[in-house]
């Protein structure tokens, strides 16, 4: 098992660097250096050139790309600095990591409930085959995967202004906004979850309760469940002991692509929502192309998502004892 | 104790000898295509599904037909004016009558808050009727018309059955012409990825070894990526300033840089499983040439493999573009794509005001929901093995 | 090689199986797959069910406990089972998935399945399955049904049971995990076993030395002793008596001697025939039956077997089902023959 992990986060190392590969060339993607940008998009203002000269050199501007990069990537991996925002002329650092706890706790508490509600529904599902219920589920399983998170979105906040006369959105009511951390604003803030919650699980739940629901039909006519039966434990117990539990290593290993797809789900539905999440902010960064902003929420976006999916995998490693034996 | 193996030996003769009679009374085994087809007109939504999947893509081929006007024809005074329902007849001192029409508006002023609202005027006809002069357009750059598959007999009459945005454009045209580009943007897309999947799946299948662990892990990594944060980043390099077409091939390769892999791993699988298929050896022993096996029993499960993924990646490109061009960086105006129509929906105001606006995200889930109905019933008619 | 039978016909049966009805319902309409299945088992009796494959040996096991899977039910008969307490009760008045019936499995009855790999969550040790066996009828801790796993392991002859009790199925051989099959079945030591052709997965040397187990397991345990197979030689090894299946029916009861000796049914004695050794295919080289055992849900005509029967009558066989003919007690066979001259 401990060989499993070192190898495994040894596979981390290429993933990463390829990731911070692209979150830089996504930096340099825009034409002419970021200081055109500067100078060019802020007329009116007064650049100082000793700061524009300070800058070219902290960032090796007239060097190779390779030594660009270099520079970038050994900033964030020494010494934690991800550069400077040209729009608010502030660290990255002091900018991002309020915003990405916010999407670490969104996708988490969505992950949670996405498996809270489709894992008993996807159990019903199967152990009731073609009820009513199960078509029921069906449906909005299909309707919940073709809905873009944007759009339904939209819906519950035009349901919600129309019938029931209040604009949601927002992770906070007003006064909470700034106001410093303490159990009122965390009850606050929780009051305001149950929205983007919602609108991110949907379609990651739709399709876990297929894949659970497709899963359970495949173990409950195998032959240890038969077995079981005849060593006379009750139906509950069978069901929950034996098939659910093989079941649940599908579902285990599609946390490795449903996280992503929710921090994803996180960045467009907060931009609609307006949450104060990474989503807004990397939006307004590439909107007004300030790129090194952009890059390292891009860049701690996907470590952020392929640290789930390791976490997936080592999860998945040790719920399967073929796994755990062998490795 | 030698008798078990007897008897099953016994039992194999048996099946052989049933196997011949079988043979023998010559009722024609089906062709996989044949078999295929069967399968596939039994499932009712899959079969539902493609019809509306086709319908789609003849909006796609003749917009500029099925759209009473043109995506940019404006008019002032039918702002946010609501959808007109097409009445078939009409009543009058002589009874009532065929004659399709719609009814005017007349404009209410609240005398309060200014705003205006529309109301039918039943006074006001009409008339509507198919293949209508209007707009004159060149279909595919070739022939040179002035007819619609429907429209007002007077080509001034407002016409609205989706309603009017808030330049007083009529939001079905538009959603005819960006049923275009959103469909037409899954197809490109997913037949780019399928250059990329059918190539490195099946240098992955086909040679194994090294070549075959890195692209796997590249696959892995990719998946493991959280696309729209990468989408954003890499559609907001598109420069402002270039035209509509080079934007719309720009971001279909991104979208297909990223969708490729599942279409990649289904090509892989297919090769390996070419590599022991069950009945390709069986086949063989019947003395079949490669080239027959593979004509006869490869290509359709591959054909319809492919056909599955395909139509279920389509809908993951036309959510991407979606979203994208919703957010206003993906496509931009004047190109109208359903995410660019989306983005009129984007002011809570304006869809309060006007929810018709919403119409681009019904049809988006529809042919989501069709398409994955299809890869479904595809999929479940080409797997043998299953009933 | 043939132990004594305890005659059935007078020790009171611990289980007794009435014109046992089961019916499938699939998409052709009904299929019946047991017709009158009668039979009883006694304390100490090993009653053997042969039968080629699809003849409803399975489907009589599963009707014992009350599980047969759907779209089958049981439409008729009845099964009773002696309790410990000397209470009778009838099995098949209890709902299937009520606790009555829960009582019963695993613990008056314990079965033990054809395939161990499949019959065993991959997931769970062998000990955590044990020990949930033995908790779901009885109060013990888990320490103690722990010692009890690990002794029942040493009781079945495998080796290392301390350790072997934490392995997953895939970490054993498959004689091994036939083994644990056996010993968790027997984990409550029940009155009755149903071992559904526990050897058929596995090799002949495998075979022999669980078949060896079962033996001594039935000598020192005095329980009774359900066992299907397929496999005559099996039964020529194991069985006091023998029922002989055909198609969802009984066609050939008796004890193992008579079974073997003095076979009346055109069926057993074709089975016999097929297997080398027995006073039968000596006398006529290796032979096999004819044809195959019908396609689900074509029972013939008259007699079941006819269409396969090398003594069938002509006019008597393929139109008028055969009688049941009773020699003495449990000693009976189905069939025309001997045809008696109808005046
Ligand atoms: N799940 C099922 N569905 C339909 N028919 C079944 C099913 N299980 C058993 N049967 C019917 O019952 C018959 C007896 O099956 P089974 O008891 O398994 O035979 P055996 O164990 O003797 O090989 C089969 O031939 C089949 O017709
Ligand atoms: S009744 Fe006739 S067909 Fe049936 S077993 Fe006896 S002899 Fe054969
Ligand atoms: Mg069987």
């Amino acid at each position: 098992m401990a060989i499993y992990i070192f190898k495994r986060i040894l596979l981390m190392i290429p993933t990463l660097i390829l990731v911070s590969m692209i979150a830089f060339a996504i930096i340099q993607a825009p034409p002419g250096d970021f200081l055109t940008t500067l100078m060019s998009g802020e007329a009116g203002e007064t650049v100082d050139v000793v700061q524009i000269e300070a800058m070219r050199a902290r960032y090796g501007l007239d060097q190779p790309i390779w030594v660009q990069y270099w520079k970038w990537i050994s900033g964030i991996v020494f010494h934690g600095d991800f550069g400077e925002s040209f729009e608010w002329k502030r660290p990255v650092n002091e900018l991002i990591w309020d915003r990405f706890g916010l999407t670490v706790l969104i996708s988490s508490i969505t992950l949670v409930f996405i498996w809270v509600v489709s894992i008993p529904i996807g159990i019903y599902s199967a152990t009731n085959k073609y009820s009513a219920g199960d078509y029921v589920f069906t449906v909005f399983g299909f309707i919940g995967l073709a809905i873009p998170n944007f759009l339904l979105a939209l819906v519950l906040m035009y349901i919600s202004f129309q019938y029931f006369g209040q604009s949601v959105g927002g992770l906070f009511s007003p006064a909470f906004v700034q106001a410093p951390w303490s159990f009122a604003r965390v009850g606050d803030l929780l009051a305001h979850l149950w929205l983007p919650v919602i609108i991110i699980g949907t379609a990651g739940t739709a399709s876990l309760i297929r894949i659970m629901r497709a899963n359970l039909l495949d173990e409950l006519p195998k032959p240890y469940v038969e077995a079981a039966r005849a060593r006379g434990l009750s139906e509950f117990r069978i069901r929950v002991k034996y098939p659910v539990r093989i079941a649940l290593n599908p579902l285990v290993s599609a946390l490795a692509w449903v996280f992503p797809a929710l921090v994803s789900g996180d960045a467009i539905t907060s931009i609609v929502l307006n949450l104060q999440t990474t989503g807004p902010l990397l939006y307004r960064a590439l909107q007004s192309q300030d790129m090194y902003l952009a890059g390292s929420l891009i860049l701690i976006l996907s470590v952020l998502t392929v640290i789930g999916t390791l976490l997936s995998d080592l999860l998945l490693a040790w719920l399967d004892p073929r796994l755990r034996a062998e490795v | 104790m030698g008798n078990a193996q007897n008897q099953a030996a016994v039992t194999d003769a048996l099946a052989e000898e049933s196997a011949m009679k079988a043979a023998e009374t010559g009722f024609r085994v089906a062709t996989p295509w044949e078999l295929f087809w069967w399968k596939f007109k039994s499932h009712k939504l899959a079969l539902i599904s493609a019809f509306v999947v086709l319908f789609l893509y003849v909006m796609v081929a003749f917009a500029e037909f099925i759209a009473p006007v043109s995506p940019a024809t404006y008019n002032g005074r039918y702002v946010f004016a609501p959808p007109q329902g097409i009445h078939l007849f009409m009543t009058d001192d002589e009874g009532w009558h065929f004659n399709p029409h719609v009814k005017g508006y007349s404009i209410e002023v609240d005398p309060k808050t200014y705003g205006k609202t529309f109301v039918q005027d039943p006074e006001q006809v009409f008339p509507v009727r198919l293949f209508a002069r209007g707009e004159s357009y060149r279909l595919w750059g070739l022939f040179e018309t002035d007819r619609h598959l429907i429209g007002p007999v007077d080509p001034g009459a407002p016409f609205y059955l989706l309603g009017a945005d808030r330049l007083g454009r009529d939001v079905f045209s538009r959603l005819v012409y960006g049923t275009r580009i959103s469909m037409s943007i899954g197809l490109v897309g997913v037949a780019i990825s399928l250059i990329l999947g059918v190539f490195l799946g099946g240098v992955s299948g086909f040679y194994g070894g090294v070549i075959d662990s890195v692209i796997q892990r590249l696959i892995e990594i990719l998946r493991s990526l959280p696309t729209i944060p990468l989408w954003m980043g890499l559609s907001a390099a598109i420069p402002l300033a270039w035209p509509q077409w080079q934007t719309y091939l720009a971001i279909t390769v991104i979208l297909s840089l990223i969708g490729w892999t599942a279409l990649a791993r289904e090509v892989r699988g297919l090769f390996l499983s070419v590599k022991n298929e069950d009945f390709v050896s069986s086949a063989r022993l019947e003395g079949m040439g490669e080239f027959r096996i593979t004509r006869k029993h490869m290509l359709p499960l591959f054909t319809s493999h492919i056909i599955a993924t395909v139509s279920l990646t389509i809908p993951t490109m036309i959510l991407a573009e979606t979203a994208l061009s919703f957010l206003g960086i993906g496509l931009q105006p004047p190109t109208v794509s359903w995410g660019v129509l989306l983005q009129e929906a984007q002011n809570i105001r304006s869809i309060a005001v006007a929810p018709w606006l919403f119409a681009p995200g019904v049809i988006v889930v529809i042919a989501v929901l069709a398409l994955n109905f299809l890869g479904d019933g595809v999929r479940d008619a080409a797997d043998p093995y299953q009933t | 090689m043939v132990a004594d039978s305890p005659d059935s016909d007078t020790q009171s049966p611990i289980l007794s199986v009435r014109g046992l009805q089961v019916e499938f319902s699939i998409f052709e309409g009904k299929l019946r797959a047991l017709e009158s299945v009668d039979f009883t088992v006694a304390e100490g009796e090993t009653l053997c069910v042969v039968g080629e494959s699809g003849s409803g040996k399975s489907v009589t096991a599963r009707s014992i406990l009350n599980m047969v899977p759907p779209p089958g039910k049981i439409t008729r008969g009845e099964i009773l089972l002696r309790r410990e307490t000397g209470e009778t009760v009838d099995i098949l008045a209890q709902k299937p998935r009520g606790k009555a019936m829960r009582g019963i499995r695993g613990n008056d009855i314990g079965m033990v399945f054809q395939e161990p790999m499949a019959s065993l969550s991959p997931v769970h040790t062998i000990g955590s399955i044990f020990i949930e066996a033995v908790q779901a009828h009885r109060k013990v801790g888990r320490a103690e049904a722990r010692e009890m796993a690990i002794a029942a392991m040493a009781d079945m002859g495998i080796p290392k049971p301390a350790q072997r009790i934490d392995y997953y199925p895939f970490q054993l051989s498959g004689g091994m995990r036939q083994r644990a099959m056996i010993a968790i079945a027997l984990a409550n030591r029940p009155r009755l076993l149903i071992a559904d052709e526990p050897t058929t997965a596995l090799d002949v040397t495998t075979q022999a030395n669980v078949l060896d187990l079962m033996i001594d397991i039935q000598d020192s345990t005095k329980m009774a002793l359900l066992f299907i197979t397929h496999d005559l030689g099996v039964v020529a090894e194991i069985a006091h008596n023998v029922v002989v299946m055909y198609l969802g029916r009984i066609v050939e009861s008796g004890t193992v001697h008579e079974i073997f000796e003095d076979a009346r049914h055109p069926y057993t004695q074709a089975l016999l025939r097929s297997i080398p050794g027995t006073p039968l295919s000596e006398s006529g080289g290796l032979y096999t039956i004819k044809g195959s055992i019908p396609s689900r849900g074509r029972r013939p005509q008259g007699c079941p077997f006819h269409p396969r029967c090398d003594q069938a009558v002509a006019g008597v066989c393929d139109v008028e089902a055969p009688p049941l003919r009773r020699l003495r007690g449990n000693r009976t066979y189905v069939c025309h023959l001997p045809l008696e001259l109808k005046g």
